[in-house]
C-alpha cells in the first residue's frame, strides 16, 4: 500500500463551514475509501489536533504550519503523498522573500508558496533554502471569502474519489498562447506533443472556446494574468483581449483535464469579493480538472525561446504524460528545473518558489505499465511497489544532491559597478526604455558540497535539450536592472474606501494597465559579463529578447 | 495607476480588462472619490465620483 496524508486545520474549516464541516469530513471519508480500493492508505491529519502537542499548527502563524507538516511527515513514515486540504485561509502558503530585491524588485513583495512544505529543510523565508524538494505535495483548495460554498470542496474531494485514470496518454492538447509569445509556446508544445504542434493564439481566438476545443486532456497556457482576475489575456501590440474566462470553463472541459498555466497569478486562490468571480484555476477544478499547476505571483518566460516558467510547466506535463501521478510529476518538474537551471538566478529562484499544484497529487491522468507483469495479483502488486520505491528513492537522492550541490543567487544584493550598469542601461535604452538608476548584483552562493555539485552538473541539459556534460562555465554573479519604475506593493487586503485619489497615467501606458517595464539580466563568469538578456515585463509576464553574448 | 497620496496602486475596474480599460482611461488626471476592494497592490474600483467634475 502507498501512503497518503490529507492535512488540514480543523478549527479553520469549522469556522468557515459551521455545521457543514461534517460534509467535508464525510467527503474525506469517501476519498479514504476510494483510495483504499486503489492501493493507497489515506488518513486525515488535523494539524491543530490535540495529539499534535507542541507541533500544533496555530491560526495566524504560518510558520507553525510548516513545523506541523514536517512533524507529521516524519511521524507518518514519509508518506508518498501529502495533500493539503483547503485554501490559503485554512492552511496558509509559506510566504517567501522575493529573490528580486532592492532596485531589482517587481510588484511582488513576497511569494505565497507551498514549496517549503515539499522540503525537509526547516522553515525559512529564503527561497534558496528550498532548492531540494523531496516530497509530493499538492493542495485541494476550497472557496475563499465570506459565506463560502461547502459544495465546492466536497465536490473536489468526490471528484478525486471517483477519478479513474485513462488507459493511455493521448497527444491531443489545448495549447493557448498570447500572440506575442507564440514562438515560445510553439517550442513548448512541440517538445511535448510532436513536431507539428501549434498553439492557438490570442488574438485572434478565444475566449468562447467550445467543449470540443477544450476536450483534450492536456492544457498548456502561456498568456497574461493579473491578480484577483478570472481571466487570462492575450496580447498583440497594445491589444490585450480576454483569452480565457473562468465562467465558461466548468461546463466545457472534460473530467481529468491536466493544466499547466504560465500566467501570472494563474494559481492564485483568492476571495472573489474583489472581482467578478473565482479564478480560472478554481473554475478548472470545479469543472473536473484533476490538476492545475500555476503561479501565485508574477511569472517569467521568454518570447521566442524557453526558460523559467516555460520549462517547469513543460516538465510537469511531460511527467504526467509518462504516467506519473500529478504530485510526483510536479516534484519531478521542480527537481529537473532546479537542476537544469543551476545556478539559479533571482528570476529562476522565483519560478521555483511560485508554482504550486492544485488538486489531489495522488491521482494520475493516465495509467502506467508499472503494475508489473507478475501472474498473480500479489506478484503484480509486489512488482509495482518495488518500482515505486525505486522511483521515489531516486527522487530522494536527487533532493539530497540539489540541497548539497545546487547553487543559487544570494538573497541579498549590492549595487552593480558603474560600467556594468552602463552596459545594461544601454541595453534598455536600445529597446526604448529608461533604465533605473541602479543595477543590482547578486553573488552566486557556492554549493555546500563540491562532489554533489559535480554529480549534478554531469549530464545536465541546456534549455534546448543539449547535454552540457558539466562543461557550462561557472556563473559567479548575476546583475539585474529594472528599466522602469514598478508599483509600490503593500501588504494587506480588504475593502477600502478612498477619497480624493488622483488617477495617473504610468509612463504613457493605459491607466488600467499592470505596470510595464523591462528587466535586464546579466550573467558574469570570472569577472566578465558573458551574457545579457533583455526581459520585457508586462503584467509581470516577461518577454525575453534573443540572448547576446560578449565579453566585457 | 491610483495615487492615493500615500501610495500608488494598480487600478482596475470590477469586470474590466486588467490591461486596457477605456473607461479608466477617461479618468486619467482626474481626482475621484470612490469605493472598492484592495488585494495586494491592486485596487478594484466598484463605483466612483469625479471630484473635479463636481467642482466644475
Amino acid at each position: 500500500m502507498l501512503i497518503k496524508i490529507v492535512v488540514t486545520h480543523e478549527t479553520a474549516l469549522r469556522q468557515k463551514y459551521g455545521v457543514h464541516f461534517n460534509a467535508v469530513k464525510s467527503a474525506v471519508d469517501r476519498l479514504i475509501a476510494a483510495d483504499a480500493l486503489r492501493g493507497v492508505a489515506t488518513s486525515l491529519v488535523l494539524l491543530d489536533g490535540s495529539d499534535m502537542g507542541r507541533w500544533k499548527a496555530k491560526s495566524n502563524n504560518p510558520e507553525s504550519f510548516k513545523d506541523a507538516i514536517d512533524h507529521v511527515f516524519f511521524l507518518k513514515g514519509r508518506p508518498d503523498y501529502v495533500v493539503i486540504l483547503g485554501g490559503p485561509d485554512v492552511v496558509p502558503h509559506q510566504r517567501l522573500n522575493t529573490p528580486l530585491v532592492g532596485d531589482a524588485a517587481d510588484e511582488d513583495r513576497d511569494i505565497p508558496s507551498d514549496l517549503p512544505y515539499a522540503c525537509n529543510a526547516p522553515g525559512s523565508a529564503v527561497v534558496g533554502s528550498f532548492i531540494g524538494p523531496s516530497r509530493v505535495v499538492s493542495r485541494v483548495p476550497d472557496a475563499q471569502g465570506e459565506n463560502p460554498d461547502v459544495s465546492i470542496l466536497v465536490g473536489l474531494l468526490d471528484a478525486a474519489a471517483k477519478w479513474r485514470p485513462k488507459a493511455k496518454s493521448t497527444e491531443t492538447y489545448f495549447g493557448l498562447s498570447a500572440d506575442v509569445w507564440e514562438k515560445s509556446t510553439r517550442l513548448s508544445l512541440r517538445a511535448l506533443f510532436g513536431a507539428k504542434a501549434e498553439p492557438r493564439t490570442s488574438p485572434l481566438e478565444g475566449p468562447k472556446w467550445t467543449s470540443s476545443q477544450l476536450s483534450p486532456m492536456w492544457h498548456f497556457i502561456n498568456c497574461h494574468g493579473a491578480p484577483v482576475d478570472p481571466h487570462f489575456y492575450g496580447q498583440k501590440g497594445n491589444d490585450y483581449p480576454v483569452a480565457q474566462q473562468a465562467d465558461t470553463l466548468p461546463s466545457r472541459i472534460r473530467n481529468g483535464t491536466v493544466v499547466a498555466a504560465e500566467c501570472c497569478y494563474g494559481a492564485e486562490v483568492y476571495d472573489p469579493v474583489a472581482t467578478t468571480g473565482p479564478g480560472i484555476c478554481m473554475a478548472y477544478l470545479v469543472g473536473g480538472a484533476i490538476a492545475f499547476m500555476g503561479s501565485t505571483t508574477i511569472a517569467y518566460g521568454p518570447s521566442d525561446s524557453n526558460a523559467s516558467a516555460d520549462l517547469i510547466c513543460r516538465y510537469f506535463i511531460e511527467s504526467c504524460m509518462s504516467g506519473a501521478s500529478t504530485g510526483r510529476a510536479f516534484l519531478e518538474a521542480r527537481q529537473r528545473f532546479a537542476k537544469e537551471a543551476s545556478p539559479l538566478s533571482p528570476v529562476d529562484l522565483k519560478t521555483l518558489a511560485q508554482f504550486i499544484l492544485l488538486g489531489d497529487g495522488g491521482l494520475r491522468a493516465v495509467t502506467t505499465n508499472r503494475r508489473g507483469s507478475g501472474k498473480t495479483s500479489l506478484a503484480k502488486a509486489s512488482a509495482f511497489l518495488t518500482s515505486h520505491i525505486r522511483v521515489r528513492g531516486a527522487l530522494a537522492e536527487q533532493a539530497v544532491l540539489l540541497t548539497r550541490g545546487g547553487e543559487t543567487a544570494s538573497d541579498t544584493a549590492g549595487s552593480a559597478s558603474k560600467s556594468i550598469h552602463n552596459r545594461m542601461a544601454d541595453e534598455a535604452r536600445s529597446a526604448g526604455y529608461a533604465p533605473g538608476a541602479r543595477a543590482m548584483t547578486f553573488e552566486v552562493t557556492p554549493a555546500r558540497d563540491v562532489v554533489a555539485r559535480s554529480i549534478l552538473a554531469t549530464g545536465r541539459k541546456s534549455a534546448g535539450g543539449r547535454k552540457d556534460a558539466g562543461a557550462r562555465p561557472d556563473i559567479t554573479r548575476f546583475h539585474v536592472l529594472q528599466a522602469t519604475a514598478g508599483a509600490s506593493g503593500q501588504d494587506g487586503d480588504g475593502a477600502k474606501a478612498m477619497t480624493g485619489a488622483r488617477i495617473r497615467r504610468r509612463a504613457g501606458r493605459e491607466v488600467g494597465s499592470i505596470p510595464k517595464r523591462m528587466v535586464v539580466v546579466g550573467r558574469e563568469v570570472a569577472g566578465k559579463v558573458v551574457e545579457i538578456r533583455r526581459y520585457y515585463a508586462h503584467a509581470g509576464i516577461i518577454a525575453q529578447c534573443p540572448r547576446r553574448t560578449e565579453d566585457e | 495607476m491610483l495615487d492615493t497620496g500615500r501610495e500608488q496602486l494598480v487600478l482596475r475596474r470590477r469586470g474590466g480588462n486588467a490591461f486596457r480599460d477605456q473607461v479608466l482611461e477617461t479618468l486619467v488626471g482626474r481626482r475621484i472619490r470612490g469605493t472598492g476592494s484592495r488585494s495586494g497592490y491592486t485596487f478594484v474600483l466598484d463605483q466612483w465620483e469625479d471630484d473635479d467634475e463636481a467642482r466644475a
